[in-house]
């Protein structure tokens, strides 16, 4: 399939897949403003308080705010990402069209959201007197770490569940325990030396503290986010292999 | 000879069983065999019909071809672009409106966003939606969803169009509107294979048939060489009308046919049969003369008359006859009565034939048909080989007409 065509069919399915999410709604698309803004709301008026004193963290809302940014967008890549298969499976079954196409369309939209939380991130460090430096060259950069995380997990797990279809139980409990083990609302110095090697290994928290690095001018976490870096590409091409294998077989499987 | 524009080779396609599991689930170790050992070709410019039973193979084959499952051993080629037409409205969302599912499905088949977009107003035009365009298609009747799904078709640009039963719908001027345009691509020189079970659209359609029969392929030549032969399976094959070709009471010397069959206001139909020729089968000369013996059993309240419809292998009616056209009239009696009818054959071209015995109320002018029948096969004897006249099977009929020519 030609390069302008595969991208073409990309267009069009996150295009759908925004206009069926805000169909018949009265707000539409300014439901995206509600997750961030909420998001907010608890950072900054039940763990700021609540946490701030203990963690003597500086500038803890938009520390928080952007480790819940970062989670938003790590979460929401690997819960759509790995239904998409099954909710497309019309499609799947009757069309020859490269299944890839469906979790990468569901990421792309989910993009879109992480503008809007973006776009706080920035009214915040504006509100809080942080100046953006040039630094923040590496934002796209970072994004699309962002997006590897989540998309190299979101299919393995969904081309896992066209055998398994069991996994998409445990998606849940996956996202759950692995919030506890990122560094959303702590930073990651706070764990003690020996563990914070494991904790890198984790792929998002690396990007994480990148994110903080560039909004709260924390530390830059270059040499601890290799590991976590290597493993996510590594996951991403595994990833990419492993569906393409599947793939032959999900019109007959799903 | 050019090169064929689809090569199958030796194509077979195996399917696990699907088995209902609570619990554990297990993968079956048996298979269904979808497709076995397919080998044709299909040269450019074709227009095939693929035709069988349901579950013969031919939507695997289609989806196959298309690229949505690989074989499971052998070989394909395809040398062009195809469209893919395997279900009515892929991609469709309920509440979308008919513009933005348009939108949708042109992608999927192949067109550019512009292209869709700029001839938008001709899409909708042939789907003949009107401004219901805009409004979400829950609210569409079966019949507009199908049309807009179809009215994209126009407007694709491909080499070949496989279509999988999507050609069923609408009233009969947009029915002709899209038989219009496949027969418009057939004079452009584009291929398409098709599976229906519209076959009398498909006599139109297409210039082959190919039928498969349980994932095998198993005849390939004209439509009008391959469909009686079709139908003939297809109906004889099952059980009350090989019973009537097979089954023969030796003892009675008669076939019996059905029991107890039907009854219609107090008058009942026991019996049909055929008397046998000498040869104790089902297939006759032309020369003879078929008797059929009914039997019935009437009530003292009505008067009811009783007769046939005679249907050809298409099961286009032929003629039909009762038994009052003589002027005999079944008397009111509790009593089993046998009704004969003499039938000379000669009248009749060579072919396979069913008579249905019907009921008529002479009251009410109402009737009872029954859907079973007598099947009868006349011999084709004539000197001509079946395969040197197939355009004049197309033209002959089922009727021989005394009719006489002469010239001046």
């Amino acid at each position: 399939m030609l390069k302008k065509d595969f991208w073409d069919l990309v267009k069009v399915f996150v295009w759908r897949e925004l206009k069926i999410k805000y169909a018949q709604t009265y707000l539409g698309i300014f439901w995206m403003l509600f997750p961030p803004l909420m998001a907010l709301l608890v950072v900054s008026f039940f763990f700021g308080n609540l946490m701030k004193v203990s963690l003597e963290i500086p500038n803890y809302t938009l520390f928080a705010y952007v480790g819940m940014l970062s989670w938003f967008y790590f979460s929401y890549v690997v819960s759509y990402s790995s239904v998409s298969l099954l909710q497309n499976q019309e499609i799947v079954q009757k069309s020859p069209i490269p299944r890839i196409i469906f979790p990468l369309a569901k990421a792309i939209c989910g993009i879109l959201d992480l503008l809007i939380w973006f776009l706080l991130a920035f009214l915040l460090m504006l509100f809080f007197g942080l100046k953006p430096g040039f630094t923040f060259l590496l934002l796209p950069f970072i994004l699309v770490l962002n997006f590897i995380a989540g998309f190299s997990i979101g299919i393995w797990i969904a081309a896992f569940s066209i055998r398994w279809r069991d996994i998409y139980q445990l998606v849940p409990y996956i996202i759950g325990f692995t919030m506890l083990i990122t560094p959303v609302f702590y930073h990651a110095n706070m764990v003690p030396e020996n563990l914070k090697i494991f904790l890198y290994f984790n792929p998002i928290a690396g990007v994480i503290e990148w994110y903080r690095y560039l909004f709260v001018h924390t530390s830059m976490p270059i040499f601890e986010f290799i590991f976590g870096f290597i493993f996510s590409i590594l996951l991403l091409f595994g990833g990419i292999y492993y569906f393409h294998k599947q793939e032959s077989i999900m019109a007959e499987r799903l | 000879m050019a090169s064929p524009i689809i090569h199958i080779e030796q194509l077979s396609k195996r399917f696990r069983k699907r088995e209902e599991k609570t619990g554990i689930y297990s993968a079956s170790d048996q298979y269904i065999t979808a497709l076995d050992n397919i080998s044709f070709d299909v040269f450019k410019g074709e227009s095939v019909g693929l035709i069988g039973r349901n579950g013969s193979g031919k939507s695997t084959l289609l989806k196959i071809l298309a690229g949505v499952y690989p074989p499971t051993q052998g070989s394909f080629k395809v040398d062009g672009k195809i469209i893919p037409l395997l279900e009515s409205g892929i991609g469709f969302h309920k509440d979308l409106s008919g513009y933005d599912n348009i939108l949708i499905l042109g992608r999927i088949l192949g067109m550019s966003i512009k292209d869709i977009r700029s001839k938008m107003d001709e899409i909708v035009d042939f789907a003949e939606i009107g401004d219901f365009i805009y409004m979400p298609i829950k609210h569409y009747s079966n019949g507009m969803v199908s049309r807009i799904s179809f009215s994209v078709v126009p407007f694709l640009t491909g080499d070949i169009l496989l279509v999988d039963e999507v050609l069923a719908f609408g009233d009969l001027s947009f029915q002709q509107k899209a038989l219009q345009f496949l027969k418009s691509l057939h004079a452009k020189g584009k291929t398409y294979v098709i599976v229906s079970h519209h076959l009398n659209s498909l006599i139109t359609l297409c210039n082959r048939f190919i039928v498969l029969q349980n994932g095998k392929y198993v005849s390939d030549g004209p439509p009008l060489k391959i469909l009686p032969e079709y139908y003939e399976e297809l109906l004889l094959s099952k059980v009350e009308h090989r019973n009537s070709f097979v089954k023969m009471d030796l003892l009675n010397q008669r076939s019996i046919f059905f029991e107890a069959l039907f009854e219609m206001d107090g008058m009942r139909f026991l019996e049909a049969h055929i008397l046998p020729s000498k040869s104790c089968t089902n297939e006759f000369e032309s020369n003879e003369e078929l008797v059929f013996e009914f039997v019935v059993q009437s009530s003292p309240k009505h008067n009811v008359d009783i007769g046939i419809i005679a249907r050809d292998i298409m099961q286009n009616l032929i003629f039909s006859l009762s038994m009052g056209q003589c002027g005999i009239s079944l008397e009111r009696a509790e009593t089993k009565r046998h009704v004969y009818l003499k039938l000379p054959l000669n009248i009749l071209n060579a072919g396979v034939f069913f008579i249905h015995p019907f009921l008529l109320n002479l009251k009410t002018k109402e009737y009872s048909l029954s859907h079973k029948s007598l099947a009868f096969r006349i011999k084709n004897t004539s000197d001509f080989n079946i395969n040197e006249t197939i355009q004049l099977i197309s033209l002959m009929g089922s009727i021989k007409v005394p009719a006489t020519w002469e010239l001046k």
